[in-house]
């Protein structure tokens, strides 16, 4: 299955977190099948038991959010095992015989809304900042 | 230099059963760790570990095994060990478990704590045992291992004092 072109983006941020954010997709090659949340994550689950076998399968790993219609979810990892995490999507192949494949769009270590908010506050920070130094130059 | 560099795990097989230490054999022992390592550590364990993966030594009378690994990656091995429960041979089954005694980078330097190991091991059966024949026997081969260690430790020195 070719995946469309995208375009890739890489921020870095210096702070060392305990936890790194995936938001991910998972597109099959035929239409029609259908996975709770409960399948979703033994799907995850066994595959990374598949690779790097029961003690990194027993990772704590959490899906924040799930969308049953778009098969898309965010998913929570301890830093120490992202790399094992993203390896065991990438070479999962199938699901209950049907050929499928792991979009991931962004891997954050910050949850996206807190991520925006700091965003907005540091945004205000600076405007605030100029101003005042607007002031005293007047003064 | 260039050499591929190895880790040997010394370790003794523990076991109620005193067929279970008969029935070891070296490629029953191997297939067995494979396994569990594969078990434990999925594909990418079973692949890292087995290329360098070898029984080195193996005593069915004392239950000690020798095994050989890959530098890079003896530390997957050493963590399997603990998850093996028992030994299969030839449909028996006997619950069992790896004690590791000593990790080496070669076969002497684990041949040298095992001979200490087992002067230790002499010493403790000494004390524990109850039965007159058996305790002379013990007692002989105490005293026999005492004469060899200092024989050891005088060609030592010997060596020393030539350099």
């Amino acid at each position: 299955m070719p995946a469309p072109a995208a375009t890739y983006e890489r921020v870095v941020y210096k702070n060392p977190s305990k936890y790194h954010y995936m938001k991910v997709c998972l597109e099959f090659q035929d239409c029609g099948v259908g996975l709770n949340a409960a399948q979703f994550k033994q799907l995850l689950i066994s595959a990374v038991k598949d690779l790097f076998g029961e003690v990194d399968a027993a990772l704590p790993l959490d899906i924040l959010t799930y969308e049953e219609k778009t098969l898309s979810a965010i998913l929570r990892i301890c830093s120490s095992g992202l790399v094992k995490l993203w390896s065991s999507l990438t070479l999962l192949g199938s699901y209950k015989g049907k050929k499928c494949a792991f979009r991931v769009s962004q891997v954050k270590t910050i949850p996206s809304h807190i991520a925006n908010k700091i965003e907005w506050w540091v945004d205000c920070f600076l405007i605030h900042s100029t101003h005042f130094c607007a002031c005293i130059n007047v003064i | 230099m260039v050499r591929f560099k190895h880790r040997y795990l010394l370790c003794e097989l523990v076991s109620d059963d005193p067929r279970c230490r008969l029935s070891l054999d070296d490629r029953v022992l191997s297939s067995l760790v494979r396994d569990t390592i594969a078990r434990v550590h999925g594909t990418f364990g079973a692949a890292a570990c087995s290329i360098g993966f070898a029984v080195r030594y193996l005593n069915a009378y004392t239950g000690i095994v020798l095994l050989r690994c890959r530098k890079e990656f003896y530390q997957l091995v050493w963590s399997a060990l603990p998850f093996i429960t028992y030994l299969e041979n030839k449909g028996h089954r006997y619950p069992c478990f790896f004690n590791t005694l000593h990790v080496g980078g070669t076969i002497r330097t684990c041949q040298k704590f095992l001979i200490q190991y087992n002067r230790r091991q002499l010493l403790i059966l000494l004390q524990n045992c109850t039965d007159e024949g058996e305790r002379e026997a013990i007692q002989k081969s105490v005293t026999r291992s005492c004469l060899l260690e200092e024989e050891e430790e005088s060609g030592e020195e010997a060596a020393e004092a030539m350099e």
